[in-house]
């Protein structure tokens, strides 16, 4: 009886286990049939064979071996389970599962706890795995965190020794004689202190008795030596035993947490579209290392956001002169606009230029700017939405009755004003762009009949058949869209819901604390919602990471842990009530559009 | 000494009339007995009874002296499922876990007995309650060859009572037979997923080398 070895009751302590292993017993169905009522209420591991899952007759998952259910949801609804092929089930005693469910509050959560808490409970297991990996890399992966060691002459003076540390802006220098000893700040104070004669020899004031790591060991083994011996700094040898840098605790701890800053750095000094892209590609390190390091997926979207508007700002100030740069408004859309852009995918931008500027070789630099992003690896927009598209590189008057026609039209546009409204400032003069937002939210009151109700329609165009929950009928190896199943339809909802309600803001997170401010949505709601997107977002990136996939929208259910598949479809049935929600909010299913 | 002399006859005797009764000669080296092998076999029925229920999968693996140490030999094991002649139901399926599907492409019993048989060969079965899988076997065996499998067995639930009874001091005191599950853990032996004929052999020849080992 190991079934109940597996996640979620591998949690579970041995007295548990043996008392829940006398409340469960194997069952077995024949194809076809549904779980029995009279198991109502009851906790199913699946052996062997495959299930549906309905909620009132829709298609909610499938599931396959490993996977575990139980037959009621979060809100008391009452969810269908039917047998795809002869199945072999584990049965648990669902009042024996709530007695030991209610003494361990690790198993409770994962049982029957909310998405977001169960996620969480995930990211902590993940996160804890993650760094345990990161303090595994060897002193060597450090780089240019490792300072130099600098040393004096074991005949240098208490005063020599406390200039050569000046100069060379350091808390510490190393002294060279028969043996290597530390001469620190600390030591320069205790010297003061004993109003030492600052022309005798350093000797009496340095430490001999130092502790080293090798160059090749972990991390982790430099942290327990530091915290052991409680010392700040320790000197590095390599193979011949000679010292080659010095790690300090405040390098280390800046290694273990993030370098954006950095990058930052690097981007400001290119002086070069060449140089640019070196820093391009440390975002990409960063993001991964993000990754390994447990940062929640939002978070690193929003530092990936802000580096990816300084790499363009930087390459727009190289490209076109200065004169261009302030008479116009350079700014992007879509996931890049709303900060949900993780790895690198299709470049949306566009331009405003000021009324009565004009500039010959506009049209050139605009071309020479989506030619330099294409080069970092930003791959052109299938739809032109780009500065080189006349379309998006417009006077603003002329971008203003653009708009308006748009929302007149209210037909295939749609599109381009869903883009717009993502729209998120990078370089030029701010004002343009400002007034242009501050138009578009305006305009949608001259907008067409039932402009809204058309606008939200899109979140249907997925078919509104469930055909992509058919992906999760477990057996075959599909893969299932997450843009097309779970991002998307969060995006899109909550974007027409934000241009409903006049909200300015751009993230989807950001549009959806608005919509839980104005009681649209409660704060349960929103709340899933916004752990489904990072959900998402997050499978997306590890997608990304882990293969060439580099639009990475595909996620094979079957490769997934049990524990991760369940959240996928946790997520994925968010999404879908959420475009339930959707439907009946704007009566989708009485507008034909 | 005569009885001696007559028992050892007559059981030669009766082997070379058992094997005059084989239908099938090629299967004679079934009578060669092979000393210090043995094979561990555990079976997978719909019930208990011979006569009314079915195989539905075998579990083999040889046990041999290596260097002076009793060996499992993984690498050359055997698990066969076949195909009964009526389906399982439900109220079994439970037990052994073979549903319908598991089973339909099984192979038939007589290219499991061609395939069983060679591996036995003349060695000693061992199992856990050994006796009711060589029932099970025999009444698909004994049509086959013409005889019953003249095989000697071994039963681990048999030979850990008699170690244990050897241990008590009161000989009055009567040592119960344990469970497969009580012995595994007894004498801390791994635990492979239940229900899968093949794990079950290992498991009963894990216990079997243990039991030597320590009362050889």
């Amino acid at each position: 009886m190991n079934y109940l070895d597996h996640p979620p009751f591998d949690v579970l302590n041995s007295d548990e286990r043996t008392k829940l292993e006398k409340h469960s017993q194997i069952v077995y169905l024949d194809e076809g049939q549904s779980v029995p009522s009279q198991w109502q209420g009851d906790f199913f591991v699946i052996i062997k064979g495959a299930l549906k899952q309905f909620l009132a007759d829709e298609l909610i998952a499938g599931l396959s071996v490993s996977d575990w259910f139980n037959t009621t949801t979060k809100n008391g609804e009452t969810y269908n389970f039917i047998t795809s092929e002869q199945s072999l089930l584990y049965r648990i005693n669902g009042n024996a599962l709530n007695d030991i469910a209610d003494q361990n509050p690790t198993l409770k959560k994962l049982l029957y706890a909310d998405l977001a808490s169960r996620r969480e409970l995930q990211n902590v297991r993940h996160a804890h795995y993650e760094s345990q990996q990161l303090l595994h890399q060897s002193i060597e992966s450090l780089g240019h965190h490792i300072k130099p060691a600098h040393f004096v002459a074991s005949t240098a003076t208490l005063l020599e020794a406390t200039i050569a540390m000046n100069e060379v802006h350091a808390k510490h220098v190393l002294v060279k004689g028969d043996k290597v000893g530390m001469f620190t700040q600390a030591d320069v104070c205790h010297a003061v202190g004993d109003g030492a004669d600052f022309d005798t020899s350093v000797l009496p004031y340095t430490n001999f008795n130092l502790s080293t790591i090798h160059v090749k060991q972990d991390l982790s083994e430099a942290l327990l030596i530091m915290l052991e011996r409680k010392i700040h700094r320790l000197p590095i040898v390599d193979d011949h035993g000679d010292i080659v840098g010095v790690l300090g605790q405040t390098e280390l701890l800046n290694f273990l947490t993030n370098h954006s800053q950095l990058i930052v750095a690097k981007i400001e000094q290119a002086s070069s579209l060449e140089s640019l892209g070196m820093a391009v590609d440390m975002i990409g390190k960063y993001i991964r290392n993000s990754v390994q390091t447990g940062v929640k997926t939002h978070v690193i979207s929003r530092t990936v956001q802000s580096l990816n508007a300084q790499v363009f700002a930087k390459a727009w100030s190289l490209i076109a002169p200065q004169s261009v740069v302030d008479n116009t408004c350079l700014f992007v859309m879509g996931s890049e606009g709303r900060g949900e852009q993780i790895m690198r995918t299709d470049q949306d931008n566009a331009l405003i230029i000021k009324d009565g500027f004009y500039d010959a070789n506009l049209a050139e630099y605009a071309q020479r700017f989506n030619d330099a992003l294409a080069q970092f690896g930003y791959p052109y927009c299938d739809g032109h939405i780009m500065l080189n598209n006349e379309l998006w590189r417009k006077p603003l008057s002329a971008f203003k009755d653009q708009v308006l026609s748009w929302y007149q039209h209210a037909d295939e546009s749609m599109i381009w004003l869903a883009t717009l409204l993502d729209a998120h400032f990078v370089a030029g003069d701010k004002d343009l762009f400002d007034e242009l937002m501050a138009y578009t939210m305006d305009a949608k009151n001259h907008a067409a009949a039932n402009f809204i109700n058309r606008f939200a329609k899109a979140i249907l165009q997925f078919g509104d058949g469930s055909h992509f929950w058919q992906k999760f009928t477990g057996s075959a190896n599909h893969d299932v869209d997450l843009k097309k199943a779970g991002i998307f339809p969060i995006v899109h909802g909550v974007r027409a819901l934000a241009l409903e309600y006049g909200i300015t803001v751009t993230s989807t997170r950001a549009r959806l604390d608005e919509l839980e401010k104005q009681s649209v949505l409660d704060q349960k709601t929103t709340l899933n919602l916004k752990e489904a997107l990072d959900f998402f977002l997050t499978k997306r990136l590890l997608v990304a990471l882990a293969t060439t996939d580099k639009s990475a929208r595909k996620v094979n259910p079957n490769q997934l842990s049990a524990l991760e598949r369940d959240l996928l479809k946790e997520s994925l049935a968010v999404a879908k009530d959420f475009k339930g929600f959707v439907t009946r909010h704007y009566r989708l299913d009485v507008f034909g559009v | 000494m005569f009885d001696f002399i007559r028992r050892v006859f007559l059981s030669e005797h009766k082997k070379h009339h058992q094997k005059s009764l084989l239908i099938r000669p090629e299967f004679g080296y079934l009578f060669d007995g092979i000393p210090d092998e043995w094979v561990s076999l555990d079976l997978e029925m719909t019930g208990l009874n011979p006569k009314t229920d079915h195989i539905l999968s075998v579990g083999a693996v040889s046990i041999k002296h290596k260097d002076g140490v009793l060996t499992m030999d993984t690498a050359d094991a055997l698990s066969i499922v076949c195909r009964p002649p009526v389906m399982p139901d439900t109220s079994t399926i439970v037990i052994h876990g073979l549903r319908p599907i598991d089973v339909q492409n099984g192979v038939s019993y007589n290219e499991m007995l061609e395939r069983l048989l060679p591996f036995i060969a003349g060695r000693t079965v061992v199992g856990f309650c050994v006796d009711m899988d060589m029932r099970f076997l025999n009444a698909l065996a004994a049509p086959y060859l013409g005889v019953k499998l003249p095989n000697k067995t071994l039963d681990v639930s048999v030979l850990d009572q008699k170690i244990r009874q050897k241990k008590q001091r009161d000989p009055n005191v009567f040592v119960e037979k344990k469970h497969l599950n009580q012995l595994l853990k007894s004498y801390k032996i791994p635990l492979l997923p239940a229900h899968d004929a093949l794990n079950d052999a290992m498991m009963t020849a894990m216990l079997f080398c243990h039991l030597n080992k320590n009362h050889p």
